[in-house]
């Protein structure tokens, strides 16, 4: 029962990969091939675990995430070189034990680059929900002057930018609503009946041009 | 209408190193900003896995000053944007922040695991809703097939793929020609152009569309702030 199900399994990773390799890179349907491949990989309870032993629990978990999810990407855009003699998971749990040695020598050359400096030799924790480093959102402590450059706009800049449609309505009528009267987008949109996601993309836009604006007064 | 699998579809992607140091290299991230960027770089995975191109760069919520005042998480495709939207591991319903409520494709639901070593993507939504029940988001194995409809339709038209500011600097992307050399002269004179306000130039293109002989006129207006 256990055999059958592992060959029936396999055969149909099998026919999903030559599937996928029959179309062409970024077409649809190989693109839903893939989704669909990753997950069964996933799934599957046939991934390897290298060098699970030499490991505190903890930090191999996140060596083999890191490894795990470098192959799975790998797989996907090599899926073309994949040799139909041997069976899928085979060929993802020898690229998954070369990925893991990778991640390991990083980790072990400088306790990951990418990670915050900190105590070298200690082991890299990565933080789970419960012990997120919390800051408190900075937003509150420079309100004042947000406040007073949205109210001054020195260079007239903010009212200048009006909705096409309805031109009494400023990015900085918009701004002060949202960012100094702390009013949400359908509060906003039903007392101007203008609809939230119209406001909403207007504001964004026209925030993202502005930024330099913003900075120039702003930035201490 | 799908036949739905008695076990849902979900993807699920593995978070490391990499990952967390992403939302760590943020200036002070907050538990959300923290979550939202988790968020990202699992659909980011997901992308990646599906060969489907995105500008990862491209997304408000890494510009610090964008996201110090906009609360978004977005990835952007050729055919616009997606909203990374997280999901707490209790939630039962989806919350998508009103700051990404315009010039989304798709809203898509990230739910992290409180280990912080996964995250698993729900499915999806088309159009912003409150309190989404999570039971009737869309499966993500539809996403594909969402996205190639939505470029086949849309791609045209959408404004978000037209660089405007190419317009700016005379470059006009793949048939658009300006409205001067699309028109002669005479016909030009009896278009009418929406008046322009001092401070702001105005450009225009235009496409010719021949409907059953028919030469249609599309424009598209764009204002810009003289710097």
């Amino acid at each position: 029962m256990e055999l059958e199900d592992r060959s029936s399994f396999a055969e149909q990773l099998r026919q999903h990969v030559e599937e996928a390799r029959a179309h062409p890179p970024r077409s649809l349907q190989r693109q839903k091939l893939l989704n669909q491949i990753v997950q069964e990989i996933f799934n599957s309870g046939r991934l390897g675990h290298p060098q699970q032993a030499l490991w505190p629990p903890d930090l191999y978990e996140d060596l083999y995430n890191e490894a795990l999810q470098k192959t799975l990407i790998e797989i996907c855009q090599k899926i073309d070189k994949y040799n139909s003699e041997y069976p899928v998971m085979a060929w993802v749990n020898f690229r998954l034990n070369y990925q893991f040695v990778a991640v390991v020598q990083d980790y072990q050359r400088q306790g990951i680059t990418q990670l915050p400096k900190g105590n070298k030799m200690a082991p890299v924790r990565l933080p789970s929900l419960e012990n997120l480093p919390i800051a408190i959102p900075n937003s509150t402590e420079d309100a004042p002057q947000l406040q007073q450059f949205l109210r001054q706009d020195p260079e007239g800049l903010l009212q200048k930018q009006r909705l096409r449609d309805r031109p009494d309505v400023t990015f900085q009528m918009l701004a002060i609503a949202k960012f100094i009267e702390g009013k949400s987008w359908p509060q906003i949109a039903a007392e101007l009946e203008v609809s939230a996601q119209t406001l909403c993309s207007f504001f964004n836009r026209q925030l993202r041009d502005l930024i330099p604006y913003f900075k120039k007064y702003l930035e201490a | 209408m799908m036949n739905q699998t008695l076990k849902p579809l979900y993807f699920a992607v593995p978070l490391a190193f990499e990952a967390h140091a992403i939302a760590q290299d943020q200036s002070q991230p907050t538990q959300r900003s923290y979550l939202k960027a988790l968020a990202v770089y699992a659909v980011e995975f997901y992308l990646r896995c599906l060969g489907i191109g995105a500008d990862f760069a491209q997304g408000d919520w890494r510009d610090p000053w964008m996201s110090k005042l906009i609360d978004v998480a977005d990835v952007c495709l050729p055919q616009g944007k997606l909203e990374c939207c997280v999901v707490l591991p209790n939630a039962e319903v989806l919350q998508i922040s009103p700051d990404a409520w315009g010039d989304r494709i798709a809203y898509v639901a990230v739910q992290m695991d409180r280990s912080l070593k996964s995250a698993t993507l729900l499915g999806f939504i088309p159009n912003p809703a409150i309190d989404l029940p999570l039971s009737q988001l869309r499966s993500i194995d539809q996403l594909p097939d969402f996205l190639s409809q939505f470029a086949q339709q849309n791609l045209p038209m959408n404004r978000s793929f037209i660089n405007l500011r190419n317009w700016l600097e005379g470059a006009f992307e793949t048939g658009w020609q300006s409205l001067e050399s699309a028109l002669e002269m005479n016909q030009l004179q009896a278009i009418a152009v929406r008046g322009e306000e001092r401070h702001e130039i105005s450009v225009r293109q235009a496409k010719l569309i021949d409907l059953a002989s028919i030469w249609a006129i599309d424009r598209s207006c764009c204002r810009w702030q003289l710097r």
